[in-house]
C-alpha cells in the first residue's frame, strides 16, 4: 500500500462508518476489551521492528553491528536463525552491505521473482493478460509492441516508452524495471533483450512447461511453514492453482475474529451479517 | 484495513526500503506485528479506518488470499460481493468504491472522486 491511496482509502473509512447502525463503532462499544498477550510475547523480548534510515544496511548496523565492524555476525544478530539466514545471503556467517540491498537492485538470479513480476506487467498487461499471469504467446505479442522498430530486440528506450510511462498501476518508485530484465535476461551482456533472450527466459522460469507464470501466494501456515513467494525462501512462478478460492465472490466470506489495533477489542466478521456491508482492505506497510 | 505479513520486510527475500520506503523488519511476534501496523497506519495516514491485525498464523491471511494486498466488499448477507486481482496491480480502489455502490443501491456517478492512483508498494 501506498501513501498515494491515502485519500481514497480515508473517503472509504468515512463512507463505512456512516452506512449504517452498526459500524465498527458500535461494535467497539459492545467488545471493550483488555490488552491480549500471547505466551510468545511473554517469553521474549520484543524490539522496535520499523525504521526510517536511508537504507536498509544503516538500518541493520544502528540495530545489530554493536562493534561496528560493518559485519553482523550471528551473535550480535538478536532475532532468529532462520531470518539471519534470510540476510546472510552468501552464508558465511555475517551480514554485510551487499547482502541488504533492495530486491530492485539485485538481480536475483534466473528466474527470480521480481524479474517474473517485471516481465508480467511490462508484457502481460500490454495484451490483455491477467497482471498475475503471463502465457508465452502474451509474452511474444507484448515484446511486439514494445519493439517499435521491430529488429526483435528491446532497447531500454523502446522498454520505458511502454513500460514506463503506462498508467498507475506501472509505477514502481525507485526501481530500474529495465535494469532488473537485463540481469536476469540479457544473457549475451548486450544490454538489450533480444526476443530469443526473452523466450529463452520464460521457458527456464515457466518451470511446470504449462506456457503460462503466474506468482505464488502464501498459502498461510504457520511461521517456518508456507510462507509465499517472497518471504520466505526465494521461488520462481508456478502453475495456477485451478481450485476455486474459498473467498470467491458469491461464497459465504470466511469468518474470522481479529482484534481492533488501537484497543485490542476483538471484532467479529460475521457479528455484521444482516447488519452492514463490510469493506476488507488487506495490506502491509512495505 | 486488515494489516497482514509485509510484503518487502528487509528480511525477506524481496527486501524494500530506505529513501522514502519505509525500512520493516518481518514481525516475529503480534506485538511487533501491532508496532508495524500502528506505524503503518500513522504514515499512510489510514487512522479514520478501522484497523486490525492478522494473527502471526496468517490464518485470515491465507483464508482471503490476500498477500500482499487485495480488496473484498463483504455484503450484508454475509458473501462476497467483490474480491479484487492481487495487488499492487489488482489494488484498485475504483473498483471497490464501485461494488459498494452497488452494494448500497448509490448512484454510479463518481461525483468528483478523482479516481485512485496505484502503485507499486
Amino acid at each position: 500500500m501506498s501513501t498515494s491511496h491515502t485519500a481514497f482509502l480515508s473517503a472509504l473509512a468515512v463512507m463505512l462508518l456512516s452506512t449504517g447502525p452498526d459500524t465498527f463503532a458500535s461494535v467497539l462499544a459492545q467488545d471493550a476489551a483488555g490488552e491480549v498477550t500471547t505466551d510468545a510475547e511473554q517469553a521474549a523480548v520484543p524490539q522496535a521492528v520499523v525504521g526510517d534510515t536511508d537504507s536498509i544496511w544503516t538500518y541493520l548496523v544502528q540495530k545489530y553491528d554493536t562493534n561496528a565492524d560493518q559485519r553482523i555476525t550471528r551473535d550480535e544478530y538478536t532475532r532468529d536463525d532462520a531470518t539471519f539466514a534470510r540476510l546472510d545471503r552468501d552464508g558465511d556467517g555475517a551480514v554485510t552491505a551487499e547482502e541488504t540491498v533492495n530486491a530492485s537492485r539485485r538481480g536475483g538470479g534466473s528466474p527470480s521473482m521480481m524479474t517474473a513480476m517485471v516481465v508480467m506487467r511490462a508484457f502481460g498487461e500490454r495484451t490483455g493478460g491477467m497482471p498475475s499471469g503471463l502465457t508465452r504467446a502474451q509474452l511474444e505479442s507484448g515484446a511486439t509492441a514494445m519493439d517499435s522498430n521491430a529488429d526483435l530486440v528491446i532497447t531500454r528506450e523502446e522498454f520505458d516508452a511502454l513500460a514506463g510511462r503506462g498508467g498507475g498501476r506501472m509505477r514502481m518508485p525507485d526501481m530500474d524495471r529495465f535494469g532488473m530484465l537485463l540481469e536476469s535476461v540479457d544473457t549475451d551482456g548486450s544490454e538489450t533483450i533480444s526476443r530469443q533472450e526473452l523466450l529463452a527466459w520464460f521457458d527456464t522460469a515457466d518451470s511446470d512447461k504449462d506456457g503460462q507464470l503466474s506468482m505464488q501466494r502464501p498459502g498461510g501456515g504457520g511461521r517456518g511453514g508456507d510462507r509465499g513467494g517472497v518471504n520466505g525462501r526465494e521461488r520462481g512462478p508456478r502453475a495456477v492453482p485451478t481450485t476455486e478460492p474459498q473467498a470467491g465472490v458469491g461464497r459465504t466470506a470466511p469468518d474470522f475474529t481479529l482484534q481492533l489495533l488501537h484497543d485490542g477489542a476483538p471484532v467479529t466478521l460475521s457479528s455484521f451479517v444482516g447488519n452492514t456491508p463490510v469493506a476488507l482492505i488487506f495490506g502491509s506497510y512495505t | 484495513m486488515v494489516y497482514i505479513r509485509e510484503a518487502h520486510a528487509l528480511d525477506s527475500a524481496m527486501p524494500l526500503g530506505g529513501k522514502d520506503a519505509p525500512i520493516v523488519e518481518d514481525p516475529l511476534l503480534l506485538v511487533e506485528r501491532r508496532e508495524v501496523a500502528a506505524v503503518c497506519m500513522t504514515k499512510l495516514a489510514l487512522e479514520p479506518m478501522p484497523a486490525l491485525v492478522d494473527d502471526m498464523d496468517d490464518a485470515v491471511n491465507a483464508a482471503y488470499e490476500a498477500w500482499p494486498d487485495r480488496l473484498y466488499l463483504v455484503a450484508k448477507d454475509g458473501r462476497i460481493a467483490y474480491r479484487s486481482d492481487p495487488g499492487p496491480a489488482g489494488f484498485l480502489p475504483d473498483q471497490l468504491e464501485a461494488a459498494i455502490r452497488t452494494e448500497l443501491g448509490l448512484s454510479s456517478d463518481a461525483d468528483g472522486a478523482s479516481p485512485p492512483d496505484d502503485e507499486m508498494h
